[in-house]
């Protein structure tokens, strides 16, 4: 058998190391790791839908000269009108003089904390294999996400914890739903483990109502012992010593999960930033501040969904009408966690990325006050923030329409290569073989963005 | 060479063989792949020293590789650029042997035919063999408690009732476990367990994936199908070819037919494949074709070719050429859902003939429904009064007794869902709504009005298009109009165009119309562009004009012999009259049309008319009656369209044009398939089904003999059961799995015969006992000195736990059950929420589950089940808190230890004899002394679920033995 650097990794993994990540990195006395890792953990906001990157991050004053004018060029639904300009006013902001248009006035304040890319491009013109693709480098299902990778990789730092938690909008999933947090080939262990607020975060993790803490406590405490005596009869399967184990993490993240998933215990200021006080905000306000708790508490991935099948950025019909609707809900909540996160220091090592699947065409879809942009792969904006990456920077130029990458294109697999190189994790060496090939998360591409490492 | 040597002198011994070492690995990974001996590609070989002396003195190399030209498209990082450039600066040292590229040749072992030994030679003279070679002793047989649990766990994913245990240790005759095990082959519950095996491995998925995830509700016959397969021990050749071919092949039966949803199984991009861009829809056709090859390869020969969709293969000897060749086989496949239609609906199972015999009988009732519709029709319009010649009437329905058009020749097409009652088309009971669709324009259209009137049989409360217009090419209809009521808090008229581009809300009334009401509601399109629409002959709201720039132009142009319409009518609101005029009306015109009374023609009670009402009405039965056949989610067949090479996988580079033919890197076995470019979709599949399932393909029956080895010991010969290349290693025992895959193919593919030959062997019966000495050579007891422990899948403790509390369900076949509920969410999305209940379909076995891919569950998730779509030839097996979580609080665990006290206390009545009886349901063992009394005593304090809940969480239970 081929054996690789993860073999060992993999082979724990199988066996039960659970979240217990820490135990098991320092038991691995295997290479040093070739790059230093600038951040710890990751915190993804994924707009889904594609936000206008022509109306958000990428000012083309060109695009706005020539409103109006016709221009081919071919769309997803093939209904592509004349070029429009930007709807939303644009402004330089703060120190760093960082575009960023009026839709987004609370996160154009933490513009000198953005680092924001304007060349991606994705492989897809359709929503669930776009999300797919910025998710996991591929368009087909079946691959592992990136925070499946990442897990895998590198663990946990909680004990109580998974390691990648997904915060799906509680008003509608992402195209494909939990397909798009699977570990696809990878060890079940490394999955999304999706959360909502309360006692029920967890799937099967409160003890059934009509069971007695005294009758659960009897019966654990004699499986225990059966457990205990089974492993010790077969020394030669450590999964029945990791069986024991699991039990004891399993008993703490009873206790403890609830607690973290428990938002009341929060401040009425920290509620107010995050706009718990406001119908429009509260939604993805309530998984900013969960996500924040469970990055505290050391989970290495956390991806807060912004919309899904609906309530989404697909703004076909009117894109003033819907990205004025998602930027309300989304602006004050994504502001506050920059916020909040710098003044809790851990800005400092988490990786903060603020993603959605392509963007929006130059050209309208329909006119006057119902024109929508069309789906856009070919050029859109993300922006990442903290830990490694340059503060109020931009990167990229496309063209004067955002129709393409003129100058220093970056790739999904540019950006996944990107995001593991600050998690100090070499995008070519991160493999598990499937059916054939040593798969890694860049598939056979991807280069690390030197330009935007700080 | 001797100015190369020098600087070698000066580096100390160590230092120049790790630079030697950092180099080789360099390029070995990163130039061999082209500049082997073998390829020389450009000329150049790097495998030997003398080889590559020239380019690494002149420093050509290392110029090449620094500025990025080589490897092209994939420059070296600087890091490895410095390590040759030391290396060459150190005088390349060049100690060890010649450097081989990290990959299969056409002498890979797997590509040879079958070396079969001497039959004597049975599976233990082998694995003997290993055993003294390593210098290890085999453990003892297992007991024969433990046997019976093991093989039955392995053969039907069940475990022994005490009463089999029981019967088994009693039984003292020479074959009893010869007995057991012929026994547990005949149980239809073999083929239920290792139809779950294969499932995995052909990634069977109820649903669609992707975006929509959509049920296919006719995917259960496959599965169905492989449970026959493996009860009847159809033999592997057989059940092979009609998995690829079974539709076409000479004399297909319903098996056969439903066979080929091995092709059609994988995930399916509806979204994708209607896209408007073209190069889009190409490209998920060449993921659906790689999708497909990719089973088709993995499954049945153990190579992985789709690997070489864009480039040679990397590992094997597979050139691009075999891809695009075997692609080619599979050019005239499609999955059942083709084109707009976005429902996941499968194909019908008919053989030939009794398809042709269902057309006849089906072709016969239209043919005297429409004769006895024309009858009456043309009777009940002998007396009407003429339609008055009105400029511009194009189309007038009625439907006072069909959906004909009165004035001209837009007829309703027949749907049963149709009925027409008081003057009014109306669905059938138990249908929300009907859509008639009407015969094509005879000429194209730009100007129009349309005009309905509804009969408000409820006040109206969901939208819907009564009267639409629309061209039936382009994406999505690209053009469409129509009269829409809008629901949820507007109730308001619209226009209903496409993606809402000519409709805007005019701002009229909302509709608030009492029960019996009749409405009129017209909307007229003028050349201009305008678009006014009148309720009841006045003007509702504004008149508007959508913005000119629009993609279709001002007014919307309907295309001659391409436009339709459609008439629909709901339970709320009832079509009583529907007009369609080639020219926009004046408002005066509108007002006079509104106040033409609607004739509900007085139809003459004749007998005539009530025979021929009667006939129609009976014919009209009959066919409503006529069984539907049963459907699969098989294989569509169509025209292959031609095969070109794509350069570089891209869609859009073409070479050349290829032929239909298997892999070509078999020995004694060659993959030309005597086919022609335009050789149809059949003579394709049939020449590849025999070219798998032949005698001389010796990875046919080495991976299949690999597979069933993997499920009974954990671990085949070769430990990647899909890939027998270069990457899948060398096999652990050659000898022994040429000699069993020999014995298989003797047999001519009998499973049950191979089982029979592996399970009788000493190494299948040997305890798992531990022995440290021998664990120091061998820790994963790859050479079998002693049986593995191995991790029941989710499925089988699942079905034990069911088992034990003595509430199975163990109907079989049929469609599935839904451990689910369907979230509806808003759009077009919805998931699947896991539920447990009593209910007696929710007590099946596992394998009838529905596999849905974002239909999870969490104890089954936990438990390592795969994602659907997902080729799966080896389980993984984690050991996770999510796992103790859901096997301690999952509801089902909960709801099955209750069951499982419930039934132990209503059969023993000592609580010595419940905790023996418990432990023999759950461990197919009585309690040791100190068990029954910690369980005696926990009983006491907490009740027998507390016991049974316990023991459903001990590792003996979730490991066989």
């Amino acid at each position: 058998m081929r054996r690789d650097a993860m073999t060992r990794r993999r082979l724990l993994l199988d066996a039960g190391a659970g979240f217990g990540w820490l135990a098991v990195a320092s038991l691995s006395p295997a290479a040093p790791p070739a790059i230093a890792p600038r951040a710890k953990r990751v915190l993804q906001v994924f707009c889904v839908g594609g936000m206008s990157h022509v109306d958000t991050f990428d000012y083309k004053p060109e695009l706005a000269r020539r409103n109006g004018t016709p221009f081919d060029m071919p769309t997803f639904f093939g209904q592509g009108g004349n070029l429009l300009g930007n709807v939303f006013e644009f402004k330089q902001r703060s120190q760093s003089g960082l575009w960023v248009s009026d839709l987004l006035p609370n996160l154009a304040q933490h513009a000198d904390k953005l680092t924001v890319i304007r060349t991606m491009s994705s492989k897809s013109a359709n929503h669930m294999p776009a999300v797919a693709c910025m998710n996991t480098g591929f368009i087909l299902t079946g691959f592992p996400a990136m925070g499946a990778w990442v897990n895998y990789a590198l663990g946990s730092e909680s004990e109580n914890l998974p390691s990648f938690v997904v915060l799906p909008d509680p008003r509608a999933h992402p195209w494909g739903g939990t397909v798009q947090w699977s570990n696809g080939f990878l060890p079940a262990a490394v999955q999304g483990t999706m959360f909502r607020s309360g006692t029920t975060a967890v799937p099967d993790l409160a003890t059934p109502a009509g069971t007695s803490a005294d009758a659960r406590r009897a019966a654990l405490d004699w499986t225990n012992r059966m457990n205990r005596r089974f492993a010790d009869e077969n020394p030669g399967e450590s999964a029945l010593a990791a069986r024991l184990r699991s039990y004891e993490l399993a008993a703490s993240m009873q206790l403890n999960v609830p607690g973290i998933a428990d938002i009341a215990t929060e401040s009425d200021a920290t509620r107010k930033l995050y706009g718990l006080d406001k119908k429009e905000t509260e939604g993805l306000g309530r998984q900013c501040l969960l996500a924040r708790r469970l990055i505290e508490k050391g989970v290495r991935f956390v991806q807060v969904y912004h919309g899904g099948s609906s309530f989404d950025w697909d703004a076909h019909g009117s894109i003033i009408e819907n990205h004025t609707k998602r930027a309300a809900e989304y602006d004050q909540p994504v502001g506050a966690l920059l916020a909040d996160l710098s003044a809790r220091g851990l800005l400092a090592d988490t990786l903060v990325m603020g993603v959605t699947e392509f963007g929006r065409t130059p050209v309208s879809q329909g006119t006057g006050k119902t024109a929508g942009r069309d789906h856009h792969p070919d050029c859109f904006a993300t922006w990442l923030a903290g830990a490694g990456v340059k503060p109020g920077f931009a990167y990229g130029v496309s063209d004067d329409l955002g129709q393409k990458p003129a100058e220093n294109p970056v790739t999904i697999h540019d950006f996944h290569a990107t995001a593991l190189h600050i998690l100090g994790l070499d995008h070519e060496k991160l493999t598990y073989y499937h059916n054939g090939i040593q798969r890694r998360l860049t598939d056979v591409h991807g280069h690390v963005v030197r330009g935007i490492l700080a | 060479m001797r100015r190369v040597l020098l600087p070698l002198l000066l580096l100390p011994v160590w230092a120049a063989a790790a630079a030697e070492a950092e180099a080789r690995e360099v390029l070995t990974r990163r130039c061999l792949g082209c500049h082997s001996a073998e390829l020389k590609t450009g000329g150049l070989d790097l495998s030997t020293r003398t080889a590559a002396a020239r380019v690494l003195s002149n420093g050509t190399l290392i110029e090449r590789v620094a500025s990025g030209k080589m490897p092209p498209a994939a420059p070296l990082p600087p890091g490895e650029v410095e390590t040759l450039r030391e290396w060459i600066a150190a005088g390349a040292p060049w100690t060890g042997a010649p450097l081989a590229p990290r990959r299969a040749g056409l002498d890979w072992w797997s590509l040879q035919p079958l070396q079969a030994p001497s039959p004597s030679l049975g599976i233990d003279h082998w694995i003997g063999a290993k055993l003294r070679e390593a210098g290890l002793s085999a453990a003892p047989p297992a007991s024969r408690r433990a046997l019976i649990r093991r093989v039955t766990l392995g053969l039907t994913g069940l475990a022994p009732a005490p009463e089999e245990v029981n019967a088994f240790l009693a039984d003292t005759r020479p074959d009893a476990y010869q007995r057991l095990v012929d026994r547990l082959l005949a149980s239809p519950h073999y083929g239920e367990h290792w139809a779950r095996h294969w499932l995995d491995v052909v990634r069977y998925a109820e649903s669609e994936g992707f975006e929509r995830d959509w049920l296919r509700d006719s995917a259960w016959p496959y599965r169905d199908y492989v449970i026959r397969s493996f009860n009847a021990d159809r033999l592997y050749p057989q059940f092979v070819r009609e998995q690829i071919a079974g539709d076409v092949q000479e004399g297909a039966t319903h098996d056969s037919l439903i066979a080929t949803s091995l092709l059609a199984m994988g995930p399916y991009d509806a979204v994708g494949l209607t896209s408007a861009v073209e190069r889009e829809r190409d490209q998920v056709r060449e993921d659906q074709l790689e999708e497909m090859l990719g089973v088709v390869s993995q499954t049945f020969l153990g190579l992985t070719v789709n690997c070489a969709r864009c480039h040679n293969h990397k590992f094997d000897p597979i050139p691009q050429t075999d891809y695009y060749r075997l692609k080619a086989v599979f050019a005239g496949v499609w999955q059942p859902t083709v084109g707009t239609e976005l429902k996941a609906d499968g194909r019908e199972i008919l053989t030939a003939d009794e398809r042709a015999a269902r057309d006849r009988q089906i072709a016969a009732l239209h043919a005297r429904i429409a004769a006895l519709s024309n009858e009456l029709g043309t009777l009940d319009r002998r007396n009407r009064p003429a339609d008055r010649a009105r400029a511009g009437l194009v189309a007038r329905w009625t439907f006072d007794s069909d959906a004909r058009d009165d004035f001209g020749q837009l007829h309703g097409d027949f749907n049963e869902a149709a009925e027409f009652h008081a003057g009014r088309l109306r669905p059938a009971a138990g249908k929300d709504s009907v859509t008639l669709t009407t015969a094509p324009l005879s000429a194209s259209i730009k100007e129009k009005t349309l005009e309905v009137f509804l009969h408000a049989a409820k006040a109206p409360a969901k939208a819907v298009t009564f009267l639409q217009i629309r061209n039936r090419s382009g994406f999505r209809g690209a053009a469409t109009d129509g009269i829409r009521f809008n629901a949820g808090e507007k109730k308001q008229w619209v226009n209903a165009s496409t993606v809402n581009f000519r409709t805007e809300e005019v701002g009229g009334p909302k509709e608030d119309t009492v029960e019996g009401g009749l409405i009129h509601v017209a909307i007229t399109y003028a050349a201009s562009g305008e678009i006014r629409i009148y309720r009841n002959g006045a003007l509702y709201g504004r008149a508007y004009t959508p913005d000119p720039n629009l993609p279709q132009g001002a007014t919307q142009t309907y295309l001659e012999h391409d436009a339709v319409l459609s008439l629909t009518s709901t339970q709320e609101l009832e079509l009583e009259e529907a007009r369609f005029w080639g020219r926009a009306l004046s408002a005066d015109e509108i007002a006079e049309s509104f106040r033409t009374p609607i004739v509900n023609h007085a139809v003459p009670a004749t007998e005539e008319r009530g025979q021929l009402a009667r006939e129609l009405a009976e014919t009209r039965e009959q066919l409503r009656k006529l069984p539907q056949p049963p459907k699969a989610f098989s294989a569509q067949p169509s025209t292959p369209a031609s095969t070109h090479l794509l350069i570089r996988g891209d869609v859009s580079r073409k070479g050349d044009l290829l032929t239909p033919a298997a892999p070509s890197c078999l020995r004694g076995h060659p993959g030309d398939l005597a086919l022609m470019p335009d050789s149809p979709d059949a003579a394709r599949r049939r020449a590849l089904a025999d070219w798998i399932a032949n005698d001389a393909n010796a990875l046919f029956w080495r991976v299949m003999a690999n597979r069933v080895w993997h499920y009974h010991f954990g671990a085949g010969f070769v430990d990647s059961p899909n890939d027998f290349g270069y990457n899948g290693g060398q096999p652990s025992h050659p000898e022994l799995l040429d000699a069993v895959a020999a014995e298989f193919r003797r047999t001519g593919g009998s499973l049950k015969s191979l089982h029979r030959t592996i399970l009788l062997s000493d190494a299948y019966q040997r305890s798992t006992r531990f022995d440290s000495a021998a664990a120091a050579k061998d820790a994963s007891a790859r050479l079998l000195w002693r049986f593995p422990l191995r991790r029941l899948n989710g499925e089988t403790v699942r079905d034990a736990m069911l088992q034990s509390a003595g509430i199975m369900n163990t109907e079989m076949y049929g469609p599935s059950f839904r451990p689910f509920q369907i979230v509806k969410n808003s759009g077009s999305y919805h998931s699947y929420d896991p539920v447990d209940s009593a209910a007696p379909e929710l007590q099946r076995r596992t394998v009838y589950r529905m596999n849905v891919n974002s239909g999870g569950n969490p104890m089954l998730d936990a438990l390592d089940c795969p994602l659907p779509s997902v080729k799966t030839p080896k389980r993984s097996i984690t050991t996770t808190p999510l796992q103790a979580l859901s096997l301690m609080n999952n509801p089902f665990v909960t709801r099955m230890a209750k069951q499982l006290a419930a039934r132990v206390i209503a059969e023993r009545d000592t609580t010595a004899g419940r905790v023996e009886r418990t432990f023999e349901l759950v461990l197919s063992r009585p309690p040791r002394e100190e068990e029954a009394a910690s369980s005696e005593a926990l009983v006491n304090a907490s009740g027998l679920e507390a016991l049974c809940w316990g023991l459903f969480n001990t590792s003996e239970f979730l490991y066989a033995p």
